[in-house]
Parts: structure tokens; sequence; C-alpha cells
């Protein structure tokens, strides 16, 4: 009845999810016994029959009343909320759910049967709901993979606080196992995310300090992306991660050199030098890494892939070629300037996972694991017999390789699903677990290493001569250029002083007056926060700032409705912020000083 | 009579109470608040019984009575839903019906 209509808006206003749909829409199950009924106010409500179950999703007296009386215990009043809803029936509830909604807040359903989800665009008029912006539609079978990157993308840290979750009344009785799935996806992104916070809180200064002292490297590093072209697909692409599995079997690695890439992750380079294993890629990624735990070898020349704030200690003890594979927004803006090809990729929160994103970006089709346990080994943490010191992680357990029950950490965990997310999306990659321990990690194919590299291993590659031929990303004049954007950034960091002093004042002005109007500050504050972002060095002031005050940044998303406190709160913490913004200035410019007189010579 | 009022009043008190838990899919409290209700409808059943000697309630407790029938079957299949419409629509309707006639005497 609605079908042609539903599907046009689908077409209209989500052109990937009905690419989606009429893809899938020839084989979609036949499980369930779907109809509606008449209700007393002569609407309908949705009936579904499963296994001789029969569970109405609507009153069959009055649904909107129903639906009503269901949203009111729901609270939308914080800045940026997001609501997660498992069902989306015949739009009923979802609708009372909008009522409630303000512009800034957006909602979430994961609909767990692509069954039900045709029936209800066949039969009832879902247009309003398929073009309202604010709602993001997952179907499970149909796009559900990009359920979680979405969740990570828009419930941070920052208003993670706010979330409403909610399930669709009876989905829970007809669902019971999607819904098991949709809960844990939202726990794994709250773990992710809060480790996401303490990274950017523990590290963020650092991350600043360590972009501005490595711009020195930039007149002779390479990105991924320049090497792109150069290497073969079908290359199996193996990642070493220090796990403790990596001692059964480190000695295989022999016979893939030469017929393989190998990636060792920075812990594991220590591990392969003991074996006497040159990869042909070192990842390093923290910014706060020690060269000890990087192989403990100075002037080390095997290719060093790292973001563009990794660790000093790495980077100034590495007197091979660098290859930048990711970067803050003040480094892209650079590239994106001097039209280089760079994207940023998403790297996950560990240097294994950003191992495994930069072998998927560079596009190879056979990613092997090797020594990716994310999981004790009795109480060993890593190769070489190390033992956990992490005393605050909480201990998880999780299916093995083998299908027993094994011990892991929240951090772990949190990478495994990270993996898991990212595996499901790339239904092209052949990803392999050769680690023979550890953690089963969902959509990989559990195989010994011997027998990888038997099968897998059969053409001839010299990394090594590839990286040799290439010429670094920038030119001499290119870098006279660049030596300019350093120093319209010091411009800036003077200005951005100024507007922040003045925000201050005015805040001040406001508080020891409270008579004056609230409306105008906040244009007032509003208006210098936007000339300040605009600004090219605001990225590592926001990076600086996200690092000291995350507290204050989260602070402004929670409102009380009351508009009084809620000026003050948000004053008072916008106070903070300008302050913090000084004290970046600060801290940036005796480094970018430091850093373009190197440069000059 | 006075003490069929308040049993009434208080018992459509219940139920919305109960209908909101059902609604709201709080099922749990919501059980244990239908305690509450059915006690009282049972009490109201019975009150008529002792002191409706004319008969002028007889339609309204047969009404109520096969009601009650069908909230029972709404609860063993465990229809919290459909439990709580005949609360609230049905039920909630034939108690005000009943209210009204012992209040016109």
């Amino acid at each position: 009845m609605y079908y042609e209509l539903n599907l046009q808006k689908l077409h209209q206003y989500r052109g990937i999810l009905y690419k989606h749909v009429k893809e899938k829409e020839a084989v979609a199950g036949n499980t369930l016994n779907i109809y509606s009924v008449a209700t007393r106010t002569e609407e309908f409500a949705l009936v579904v029959e499963k296994e001789n179950q029969v569970i109405r999703l609507n009153s069959k007296y009055n649904p909107k009343e129903e639906a009503k009386r269901w949203a009111d215990q729901y609270q939308i009043k914080n800045l940026d909320s997001v609501i997660v809803m498992f069902g989306l029936g015949n739009g009923i509830f979802v609708r009372e759910m909008i009522s409630k909604m303000k512009d800034d807040n957006l909602l979430i359903i994961y609909e767990p049967s692509f069954e039900l989800f045709l029936y209800i665009i066949r039969n009832y008029n879902m247009e309003d709901i398929i073009q309202d912006s604010r709602i993001c539609l997952f179907i499970q079978d149909v796009n559900e993979f990009e359920f979680p990157s979405l969740l990570y993308q828009t419930l941070t840290w920052k208003n993670l606080f706010s979330k409403v979750e909610c399930v669709h009344p009876g989905y829970d009785k007809l669902f019971e196992d999607s819904l098991k799935v949709f809960k844990k996806a939202i726990i794994d992104n709250t773990f992710n995310n809060l480790i996401a916070k303490n990274t950017q809180e523990e590290k963020g200064i650092q991350v600043v300090k360590n972009t501005l002292k490595n711009l020195v490297y930039i007149p002779d590093i390479i990105t991924i992306w320049d090497i792109y072209d150069d290497l073969p697909k079908d290359v199996p692409a193996i990642i070493v991660a220090a796990g403790p599995s990596l001692e059964k079997n480190v000695d295989v690695l022999k016979k893939a050199k030469g017929k393989a890439i190998i990636f060792a992750v920075d812990r594991s380079y220590g591990i392969l030098l003991d074996h006497d294993i040159e990869p042909d890629f070192i990842v390093t990624l923290d910014a706060t890494k020690k060269l000890k735990n990087c192989g403990n070898k100075k002037g080390f020349e095997v290719p060093l892939l790292c973001e563009f704030n990794s660790s000093p200690a790495i980077m100034d003890n590495h007197n091979g070629v660098k290859i930048i594979f990711n970067c803050n927004e003040y480094i892209a803006n650079i590239y994106e300037k001097f039209e280089k090809r760079f994207y940023k990729i998403g790297g996950g929160a560990s240097v294994a996972t950003a191992a495994f994103s930069i072998c998927v970006n560079l596009g190879f089709k056979n990613i092997v694991f090797v020594g990716q346990d994310l999981a004790y080994l009795g109480d060993k943490t890593h190769a070489g017999g190390q033992k956990s010191n992490n005393n605050s992680s909480i201990n998880l357990y999780v299916e093995d390789v083998y299908g027993n029950t094994v011990r892991t950490r929240h951090d772990w965990y949190a990478f495994l699903r990270s993996y898991e997310n990212a595996i499901s999306q790339l239904p092209d990659t052949n990803v392999i677990d050769a680690t023979e321990g550890g953690a089963k990690i969902k959509g990989t194919r559990i195989m010994p290493l011997l027998e990888v590299i038997n099968q897998y291993c059969t053409k001839e590659i010299d990394v090594k001569s590839i990286i040799e031929s290439k010429e670094p990303t920038f030119n001499r004049d290119e870098i006279k250029e660049i030596y300019h954007y350093l120093a319209d950034g010091k411009n800036d960091l003077e200005k951005i002083k100024v507007l922040a002093n003045q925000a201050i004042k005015a805040l001040y002005t406001f508080e020891i007056n409270k008579k004056l109007d609230g409306k105008k500050l906040t244009k007032k504050i509003a208006k210098i926060s936007n000339t300040i972002e605009k600004m090219q060095i605001y990225p590592l002031i926001d990076q600086y700032v996200i690092g000291t005050s995350s507290n204050e940044i989260e602070e402004l998303y929670f409102i009380t409705n009351d508009r009084k406190t809620d000026e003050e709160i948000a004053f008072k913490n916008a106070g903070m912020i300008f302050k913090k913004i000084i004290d970046a200035c600060d801290f940036i410019l005796p480094l970018l000083t430091d850093t373009m007189n190197k440069l000059m010579y | 009579m006075e003490q069929l009022k308040d049993i009434i009043i208080n018992t459509k008190d219940n139920i919305e109470q109960v209908t909101e838990m059902f609604y709201q899919g709080k099922n749990q409290e919501g059980f244990l608040k239908l305690i509450d209700v059915i006690d009282s409808l049972t009490c109201i059943v019975n009150e008529i019984e002792e002191l409706d000697k004319e008969h002028k309630l007889n339609n309204e407790t047969i009404v109520l009575t096969s009601l009650l029938n069908e909230a029972t079957e709404a609860l063993i299949n465990k229809d919290t839903v459909l439990l709580a419409d005949i609360l609230k629509y049905d039920i909630a309707d034939v108690i005000d019906s009943i209210l009204y006639l012992i209040s016109e005497g």
C-alpha cells in the first residue's frame, strides 16, 4: 500500500540504505507471520507470530496513548543527546520519541528483522521517519555492520551519560538474541569511548608537543599513500603483535621473509630481533613509547610507519624512512593545502589495530595476525615472559580460538571488538588469525602460521627497494611554503590570546554584575569561539584543551532546563576553557618557534 | 456504600499506575502492583454481592467478572499490553459506571 512511497523516500533521503534494501529484498527471510489488526481508535496494531508465540507490538485499544505513556518515562534534556532504540515497529512509538526530541538530538534505531522492516514499509506510511535527518536507521542483515561505528562517532565521552536507551515494546520478547547483540554494542562503545577519553586526557598535551617536534622530519617523510600503488595487494600482509603466543611460532616467520610483507608492531620488534628476523615495517603509535619497548636499537633503519605525533624517543632514534599513516587536523591541512594524496585513517586504540587499519587501507587482500592474543597466557601478557603490571585493568572472560574460555583485560576486550567491527565491514578481505592461541576474533579464519605460509606466501617481494625508491612527499619549495604556514600559525597564537582574554573579561564582567543580559554574552562568546575555531592552528589548541579540560567540556553538554543555572554553569566552564586556550598558546609558541628554527637549517 | 466508593476510587488509581508500568515495560513492578488491583476488584465484586440486594448492579458484575477472565487470560499469555488495555479501558469503565450507579443511589 505504502511501499512505493516509502521506497521513493528511502531512495531520496537514504540512498545507500535504499540500495542495500533493494539488493537484499529477494533473499529476506520468511520466518515470521506478520499482520495488522484494527484498533478501537481506528489505527492499526502490528502483530507478529513467531514460534507459536503471538506478540502484539501495539495496544489494540489506543496505540498512541500507549506510546505516549511509554515515551513519558524517558527524559531527553541534555545537548547532543543520543537516543538508541531497539525496534522500529510501525512508527507509533518512534513518533512519540521524535516529539520529545530537539534539533540537536539524534535517534538511532536498530531494527532486528529485515522481514518485519519489509512488512512495515509495505503497510505503513513511514515517510516522515525516513526523511527525518535526526534519525539513523540500521536493519539487521542489511546495514547493521555500520551500527558500531556510528555509535562510536556520535555517542562519545562528551555525551555518553546523556544517552537514552530504549526498547520498542514487544521486541524484547521477539528478538531476544538480537537485543543482546544491540546491548553489547552499546556497552562496547562505552568501553571504547572511555578508553579514548583516558588516552586524550593522558596524552593530549604530549600529542601536541610531539606533533610540533616531529615537524622537523617533514622534509624527508613519505606517507602510506605514497607507497599505496607500489605494494602488490595479493601478497599477504602479516601483522606481528607481541602477545605471549608469539613465542610459539616466531621462528616460522623466517619462512615468510621476502614472500609476505611483515609489519611488526613496535613491541614485537625486539622479539623479532632476538630471532634474527627483520620485518619490512615497524608500526608505532603511542605518543610516549620508550625505545626499550620498540627493539631498543638506536639508529634502527627498518621503515617506520608512524603517526605524526608518535613518540620522539622512537622517531629521534630511527635512521630509516618514516612513513606517516595518520596525523591531526593541523598537519592534515598541510597535505590538503599542497594537494597531496592523504586520507586520515581510523586506527582504533592500539598499535596493532592501527597496523590492521594500515593494511586494510593499503588494500591487502590477505591479512594475517601473529602474536595477536588479546588475552592472557597463564599470567603472561606479552611474549618474552612479561607479566601484567596493569593493576587497574578489569578482568573479563571471552571465547578463545579453541572454543574454551580465556581471561582478557578490558582494554584488550575493546581492541577485540574493534577488530570484529572492522572485519565485519570487510567482506572482500581474507583475515587470518595465525596466533595459535588467545581470544577468538570473530570474522577471522583460524590457521597455523606454517599452513598460511605454505598456502599464501608464493610470490617474491622486495619491500626494501620499493621504499628506497620513493622521493619525500614534499619538495624543497614546498618545505619553504610550509615554513610560512607555521609562521602564520605563530601569528594566530597571538590573535587567539587576545580573543580569549576578551572572552574572559566579558565573562568576569557578567559574573560581578548579574543584571547583565546572559543572551548577549552568549552571542559574544559564541562569536569569539567561532573566530578562534577557524584559525589554522586551532586543531592543536583543541587537542591541548581536551587533554586538560575534558570534564569542563563534558559539563557543557549537561543542561538543567533552568536558564539561569544553565547559563551559570556554561559561563563558568567557558571561562576555564578560555584560560586553557591561553595556556595552550603559551605552550605551543616556544615549540613552534624551535621547530621553525630547525627547519630553516 | 461509602466504603465501596472508597475502594473503587482507590482501585482506579491503582489501575492507572499498573497501566503506566506495563506500557513502560516495567513488568516486574507492574505485576507487584497488579496484586493490589486484583484484590481490590475481588473486594468490589464481594461488596456488591453483599450490598446490592435489589440486583441493580447485576449487569456490571457480570461484565466485570467476564473482563476479569479476559484479564486473567492476558496474564497467562504474559501479554502485559493487552492486560493494561483491559484494565485501563474496560475494567476502569465498568467500575466507573458502578461508582455512578451507587452514587445515584
